[in-house]
């Protein structure tokens, strides 16, 4: 058996567990040994790919016993991934002050810089290149589909908005706003979440900074971001840029045809006469950016 | 107000259970009933796309059930008739979001302020089916005239049967083609009968404009002279309490026919 749980610094460590299914079975037999009620811990995967239905499996198997976990180290970027979906904070290095102790020990000269980056643990850029090669085919067979231009609106309004709805997100985002201080812009402007993958129907990617997407989203996929959302593709899912009350956030997009956007407290949805369920693939789009003027969400072509 | 709670179900997919869902409550509420639709199909949402509802929904069922917002901030109303609402399921969720207690009492709360509750089922007999069952008094089974699809509903009336809060379940027999029972090539409706020995609600006749509707999201009850919208009509007046006689499933006679009858009319004469 590996001791994996160190209560004193709030750590667990399963950098040295080889697989998912180990770990599940030395953290149970860990659990067993030591008493963890009540405590928040850090928890490392190390390199080790899981899931997002193996992190939630851990972090149920931990609050059973009392504790939770308030931050995830992994060094796997599809970990990282998964532990966002799931909820939890992530990080790529155990945070100061679990290592400081350890530094202490171990290392004598830990010179300022090195611990000013430590310092950031959730300022975190994350790459995925799940499917590059798929990304490149598709490219490739987007191209020579036939050239057709669709003539886009230079100020088109996607039609008057859910009122009532409005009203209650309202409400209900300024009760919010009240308890979360007010999220100024520079909180998320370096965050952002880079993801290179068509998201299809179903998916939803939640994430407190920026959203960057390379590829389509797909009717059915959602994207809530507390910042802006970028996508280097057609936009036809949910978007919701400045979740958390920044009506400054905007939506980008080369073909917005979303069925409802979403910034700060307002919405609006795609007409229902607008009959452009899909989007025609050509490799001309002319890039759209969705933000709020005069009070109201309106889509701008993007030129400079 | 005491509504009646319905649930559509199938056990196969592919036969029409949200066709059925979308067009008899359309159908329902074009009758002056109040009408709300419950789509319990977690994580393969339609009935909203068939509405032609997509681009209204904010809440939806699980958001209910987390109490993230009232039960009626996420009840979408229809576009044409004030008194159809749709309670959506969650596209990024799963069947386990819910649990059939929780099912229950939506359709208990949802039973106060309408006539009818319809709840369309997903696919298969598991979590998902029991949240739809859940907190429904009658069923409606859909089928279509296919051995396959025939085995499967009797699966689900076997089901339907043990669970004593069901009182009554009929059949509706869906995507009927005449000219095909005519040659012997397809079970007819008594045929299907025979075999699940159900009360029939309904038969609704193949028809190629219920692919138009689905991609317009416009019920084809809204259209007029479709031949499945007719008979959608006929089952919600079915269901309302009116008497009224099926559809005849014969084909119209084809010109061979006519001639042929002619002739031999002419020589018995």
């Amino acid at each position: 058996m590996l001791n994996i749980i160190i209560p004193e610094e709030n750590l667990i460590n399963l950098s040295d567990v080889v697989s998912a299914d180990k770990m599940l079975f030395e953290l149970d037999e860990n659990i067993e040994q030591t008493p963890i009620q009540g405590k928040v811990f850090t928890v490392n995967l190390g390199n080790v790919y899981y899931t997002a239905a193996h992190i939630n499996t851990l972090k149920t198997l931990l609050e059973e016993h009392g504790a939770s976990i308030n931050l995830i180290v992994a060094t796997s970027v599809n970990t990282q991934l998964a532990a966002i979906e799931a909820g939890l904070t992530v990080s790529e290095k155990i945070p100061e002050k679990t290592l400081q102790t350890k530094a202490e020990n171990t290392y004598e000269t830990l010179n300022n810089q090195e611990t000013e980056e430590i310092q950031e643990p959730t300022q975190l850029k994350i790459t995925v290149d799940i499917d590059q090669e798929e990304a490149s085919q598709k490219q490739e067979d987007q191209d020579p589909q036939p050239f057709e231009t669709q003539d886009i609106d230079t100020e088109k309004m996607l039609e008057e908005f859910l009122e009532n709805e409005i009203n209650k997100e309202e409400a209900e985002k300024q009760n919010e706003t009240i308890e979360i201080k007010p999220v100024s812009k520079k909180s998320y402007s370096d965050n952002t979440l880079y993801i290179k993958q068509t998201l299809r129907s179903g998916r939803t990617i939640n994430y407190d900074g920026n959203v960057f997407i390379i590829g389509d989203c797909h009717p059915g996929s959602e994207i809530i971001a507390s910042g802006d959302i970028n996508v280097w593709g057609i936009l036809s899912g949910i978007a919701h840029a400045g979740s958390k009350g920044d009506t400054t956030a905007s939506i980008r997009a080369l073909k917005i045809n979303a069925i409802q956007l979403r910034i700060a407290n307002m919405l609006s949805r795609r007409p229902d006469k607008l009959l452009i369920e899909k989007a025609n693939k050509t490799n001309n789009f002319t890039p759209e950016e969705a933000k709020i003027e005069n009070d109201k969400i309106q889509i701008f072509s993007y030129n400079y | 107000m005491a509504g009646r709670v319905i649930v559509v179900t199938s056990g196969k997919g592919g036969v029409g259970k949200t066709t059925s869902t979308a067009n008899i409550g359309t159908a329902l509420a074009k009758n002056g009933a109040k009408v709300a639709l419950i789509d319990t199909d977690i994580g393969l949402r339609n009935l909203d796309i068939l509405m032609g509802l997509e681009n209204r929904i904010v809440y939806t069922l699980i958001d209910v059930i987390e109490e993230r917002c009232k039960l009626n901030q996420a009840l979408v109303k229809d576009k044409k008739n004030p008194n159809l609402v749709l309670l959506a399921a969650a596209q990024t969720r799963d069947k386990s979001a819910i649990s059939a207690e929780q099912m229950a009492d939506i359709c208990a709360k949802l039973k106060e302020d309408f006539d009818f509750v319809l709840v369309d089922s997903p696919a298969g007999i598991e979590q998902g089916f029991q949240n739809a069952i859940a907190g429904a008094e009658a069923a409606i089974v859909v089928t279509t005239p296919e051995m396959s699809a025939i085995r499967d509903a009797d699966r689900i009336i076997g089901l339907l049967e043990a669970k004593e809060e069901i009182k009554s379940y009929k059949l509706v027999l869906n995507r009927v083609r005449p000219n095909m029972i005519k040659t012997n090539d397809m079970l007819s409706v008594e045929d299907v009968i025979d075999i699940l020995s159900i009360k029939l609600l309904g038969i609704i006749p193949e028809d190629e404009n219920i692919i138009v509707s689905t991609n317009k999201g416009e019920p084809i009850v809204n259209m007029e002279n479709a031949k499945a919208g007719i008979a959608y009509n006929n089952v919600a007046k079915r269901i309302m309490g009116e008497d009224i006689p099926f559809m005849s499933m014969e084909a119209p006679p084809k010109l061979m026919d006519k001639i042929k009858s002619f002739f031999f009319a002419t020589a018995n004469s």
